[in-house]
């Protein structure tokens, strides 16, 4: 769902640069504090593999096509303030190298996919994992997190579309809203498969694991 | 982590390769709805010239070797810069 330069309005552009950058501000001193020695190579990994994945568009029902957003996995690898940052770089490489958002929708695009994207799935997650230590609550957690973001990310882009005229904002939401609720599905699976193979071959890559991501200020 | 790091590396490349043969090139979510509901028209040329727009290297005919070395670049990009801000920190940390 990145945005092409043209769609949204200028007030609009603006509006979600000033929203996105205190984000990205807040989250990268956050991340200074949380700084061990792996963070950073696992962050450019997770960038690095996001950014491979969004070039993977897999077929969805009805002449469409969708890729991993991976605000999710990049949450649950590296935590919510380095999930935004990796997600926030991804747009910016695929923007400035590849035409793939407009370089006038950045603020919409980090606020979309970048922060809606991973906090919602962040606050979807930690509400549902913890609920039980139990391995199917844990995956329950994931996969409605994933789908979660996707679906609310699509729904910020609907509110931007409507708020800069283009179409009113309860089309805009139906069409957007069902379209990535199918999207979703993809989503959750493909992190759903990633969260599951990681747990079995490499479970210290995870926030939170035992002996990552320790804070060392 | 050294492991680690291989086998993402391994896996990254892997995945930009199956995504040179097999991405579906039907719209995205966003861009079916804005055929459907008539607005994709309005997206303009971008300001800024993009080096590999589309993901694709230019003056590469064979499809999947443009978007392959496209999407190399894009991951070689991002690692030199994550090299460069380890070591920046790491050096800023030993002194």
């Amino acid at each position: 769902m990145h945005i092409p330069d043209g769609f949204l309005s200028g007030k609009v552009c603006i509006a979600t640069a000033l929203l996105s950058l205190p984000v990205i501000v807040i989250a990268s001193k956050k991340l200074s504090k949380q700084l061990g020695e792996k963070l950073i190579p696992k962050m450019g990994m997770l960038t690095a593999f996001i950014f491979a994945a969004q070039m993977f568009n897999f077929p969805v029902a009805a002449g469409t096509s969708g890729h991993l957003m991976g605000g999710v996995l990049a949450m649950l690898v590296a935590g919510p303030a380095a999930g935004v940052i990796v997600l926030f770089c991804v747009l910016i490489v695929q923007c400035l190298f590849f035409q793939d958002g407009g370089i006038t929708a950045l603020g919409a695009n980090t606020f979309n996919m970048a922060i809606v994207g991973v906090l919602a799935g962040y606050i979807f997650y930690s509400a549902i994992s913890k609920i039980s230590k139990n391995k199917f609550v844990q995956y329950v957690a994931v996969f409605t997190a994933s789908w979660a973001s996707i679906v609310l990310a699509s729904l910020a882009c609907a509110t931007e579309l409507s708020m800069s005229g283009v179409v009113s904002f309860k089309t805009s939401a139906i069409a957007m809203g069902s379209v990535h609720a199918i999207i979703g599905i993809g989503e959750a699976t493909i992190t759903l498969i990633i969260y599951s193979f990681l747990k079995k071959v490499s479970p210290e890559i995870f926030f939170n694991a035992k002996g990552c991501c320790r804070e060392v200020a | 982590m050294k492991k680690t790091f291989f086998i993402f590396a391994a896996i990254t490349i892997l995945v930009v390769a199956l995504a040179s043969l097999f991405a579906s090139v039907s719209p995205d979510g966003l861009e079916w709805v804005a055929e459907k509901l008539g607005f994709i028209g309005i997206a303009t040329e971008s300001p800024l010239k993009a080096a590999m727009p589309d993901y694709a290297v230019a003056g590469i005919s064979s499809p999947f070797w443009s978007s392959f070395l496209a999407g190399i670049s894009g991951i070689g990009i991002i690692s030199a810069v994550f090299f460069l801000i380890n070591f920046i920190l790491k050096k800023g940390r030993t002194n």
